[in-house]
């Protein structure tokens, strides 16, 4: 417990000085307006804006990077409310009650009682988050070669599970991420690896050039294909209407809270993210509720399992990511990108070197979850106004940025084109399901993954068994074959049941 | 949407196929693939196996495809509708000739020419907002790049005029 406070208080030293402060603030608005954009999200928006915190010190990045996320995750509810096309993939779920509320007059009630929603989703999140992350780290502490690599086999697991609905495309995007990781310098033996003998490779591939042609230009192409359509209700905005979604948080606080804790649990599972945990949310309050036939029709409780409980899963993504160094969800793994860009080093020792950074990441996210609710309640009109943004003025902004990012990397022409080709990509991956997250986090864990395994083989000699017969290894393999085989299983079990169904 | 899957399987799997000549074939880039004392695996090692595990599940992913367009043919919703392709072409041609024009024009005067050209003919906005963002926008980067992050991007031709400016 004395550690806990004095952390609190270095992370409380760390985030209030003026200049994090306002560097919080700019992500807070940067992030509600990535919210609020119609298919673009808190993960577009941290992937652009991530190389505008390497001129940042560590522990502002991580404030305005905080922002970004907790903004964008509560403005996705606006969109989902007032448009019914989700802000965010984590705010799809909000549609479902949020939308037709808005159609019954109540979408102020809606976004109202969201807000509030996510933040006692968010706040209490990072209480767990206080009380979780410590007591995990310490015991990652003992961790060697073998099991570092066993743990990264369960990082890629987990996105079997999750990106996309076939397990082979998400092994096969894992494994290109692992191979464009290699290229250039090897770093064990100084050998120059898969340029096909082309100089602009020797500066390997930075993970930052995926992550904004994916993210960013590859989503934009998806967007523009898709085109927005759709009608904006435009609620009426009292403060009758917010005091009222004060009272109706209040009667069933039992109902947020329940759904703050499925949130942060679902959350702290690696790689299942905050999407699949407000949809379950919703599933599991509907089911325990009194009146579940209306569920759906537009009611305020909708609304409040939604938005608590994919505010809480956001927090609990950074548990694991932290502490172990596997990301949470896809936006966790662009984090983890950034932090060993910024200097810092994932996993157990984190919390020992960088007291300040971690302590800070937590205090922030109180400060940045109750900045975000007072900037979305005290400007709703003003937002709804960003939902009329074209998206033709967006499109070539957001590619300027993604292709300077590119061209800073190396002040090359290299990267720009690489930025590009990765957007066509993303955007054909993006079509025919193959995810894109787990090419990212292979890309970020792919130098760790290959030095961990070679060392771990060159301390038994060249034999695999090594995996197996440390403990902790072993368990964390086994893990991964059930991560890997449970939508294996579950697809074969639907093909079943649909042939007995037609039989 | 069945070609679309097909092409995109055969990608993978002639990426593979050409990682691994790189690896082990094609002289002046060929890396050993084995084991070294004290250093263990070397450094084709690794990238060979993903190599050979990516072809593999690219075959998986392949053949049933194939099987399944056999028996049933081709013929099935398209991958992109023409609305859909002709939006994605106006959205990315004009990208393209951004990066193209890049080493002459600079991301200065490239920025402007391409968003008042996105903005005026893609989005079919008034001049006086395409021209306005487009200069602004340009204006605000050179501030922001050059003189706060001190970071220089390619100015192209303009390189003389905006090095004043400095």
């Amino acid at each position: 417990m004395a550690d806990i406070l004095s952390g609190l208080a270095t992370g409380i030293a760390v985030t209030f000085t003026p200049f994090n402060m306002m560097i919080g603030f700019l992500g807070v608005v940067l992030g509600m307006l990535f919210g609020i954009l119609p298919g673009l999200g808190p993960l577009n928006g941290v992937a652009i804006l991530l190389p505008v915190t390497f001129v940042l010190p560590p522990e502002s990045s991580m404030i305005f990077i905080a922002a970004i996320y907790y903004a964008g995750t509560a403005g996705g509810a606006i969109t989902s409310i007032s448009l019914n096309i989700p802000g965010t993939p984590m705010a799809a779920a909000t549609c479902l009650d949020g939308h037709p509320m808005a159609k019954k007059g109540e979408g102020a009630l809606a976004i109202f009682t969201a807000a509030t929603a996510s933040l006692i989703g968010g706040l209490l999140a990072c209480v767990g988050f206080v009380f979780l992350a410590p007591p995990l780290a310490r015991y990652a502490l003992f961790f060697g070669p073998p099991e570092f690599f066993s743990l990264m086999i369960v990082a890629y697991a987990c996105f079997a599970g999750l990106g996309g609905k076939s397990v082979v495309k998400t092994v096969i995007m894992t494994v290109f991420g692992l191979i464009l990781s290699c290229v250039g310098m090897d770093c064990m033996t100084g050998n120059v690896r898969l340029t096909f003998g082309y100089m602009g490779f020797y500066n390997s591939i930075t993970f930052l050039t995926a992550v904004v042609g994916m993210f960013g230009i590859g989503e934009v192409l998806t967007t523009v294909e898709k085109g927005i359509r759709g009608q904006v209700i435009h609620p009426n905005v009292t403060w009758k209407d917010y005091t009222l979604s004060l009272k109706l948080i209040w009667k069933h606080k039992i109902l947020v809270l329940t759904d703050t804790v499925l949130g942060f649990l679902v959350g702290v599972l690696p790689a299942a993210g905050a999407t699949p945990a407000s949809f379950m949310a919703y599933g599991f309050s509907k089911s325990m509720s009194k009146r579940p036939k209306e569920w759906g029709t537009g009611i305020p409780e909708g609304v409040m399992a939604t938005e608590s409980s994919n505010h809480a899963a956001s927090t609990g993504a950074f548990v694991p990511m932290v502490t172990l160094g596997i990301p949470g969800s896809p936006l966790a793994a662009i984090v983890l990108g950034g932090m060993l860009i910024w200097g810092l080093v994932p996993g157990p020792r984190l919390f020992i070197e960088q007291p300040k950074f971690v302590w800070g990441l937590i205090v922030c996210g109180f400060v940045v979850n109750i900045l975000t609710y007072v900037f979305e309640i005290s400007l709703v009109p003003f937002l709804m106004k960003v939902l009329k943004t074209p998206f033709t003025i967006m499109t070539p902004i957001i590619a300027i940025f993604c292709l300077i990012t590119g061209y800073v990397q190396n002040f090359g022409m290299v990267e720009v084109w690489e930025v590009l080709v990765f957007g066509v990509l993303g955007y054909f991956c993006k079509k025919l399901d193959y995810p894109v997250a787990p090419l990212i986090l292979a890309l970020v864990l792919g130098p760790m993954t290959e030095e961990s395994l070679r060392q771990s083989l060159l301390q038994s000699g060249g034999s695999l068994m090594i995996f197996v017969t440390h403990p902790i290894s072993c368990a964390l393999l086994l893990i991964s074959a059930v991560l890997y085989a449970m939508p294996i299983t579950k697809s074969l079990l639907d093909a079943r049941r649909k042939k007995q169904e037609a039989a | 949407m069945k070609k679309a899957e097909i092409y995109m399987a055969t990608f993978w799997a002639g990426l593979s196929i050409a990682i691994m000549m790189e690896i082990q074939v094609i002289p002046g880039t060929k890396q050993p693939i084995g084991w070294a004392r004290g250093v263990g695996p070397q450094s084709g090692w690794f990238p060979f196996y993903l190599a050979l595990i990516m072809l593999l599940c690219s075959l998986v992913v392949l053949i049933p495809k194939l099987v399944q367009a056999a028996r049933e043919g081709l013929a099935d919703k398209p991958f992109v509708s023409m609305d859909g392709l002709k939006a994605v072409l106006r959205a990315f041609g004009p990208m393209l000739a951004y990066v193209c024009t890049l080493p002459w024009l600079g991301f200065y005067l490239g920025s402007t020419l391409y968003l008042v050209y996105a903005l005026r003919f893609v989005g079919k906005h008034s001049w006086t907002l395409s021209l306005a963002t487009g200069i602004l926008f340009s204006a605000a980067i050179f501030t922001i790049f050059e003189k706060y992050l001190l970071l220089t991007l390619a100015k192209g031709v303009l390189e003389p005029i905006l090095n004043k400016l400095l």
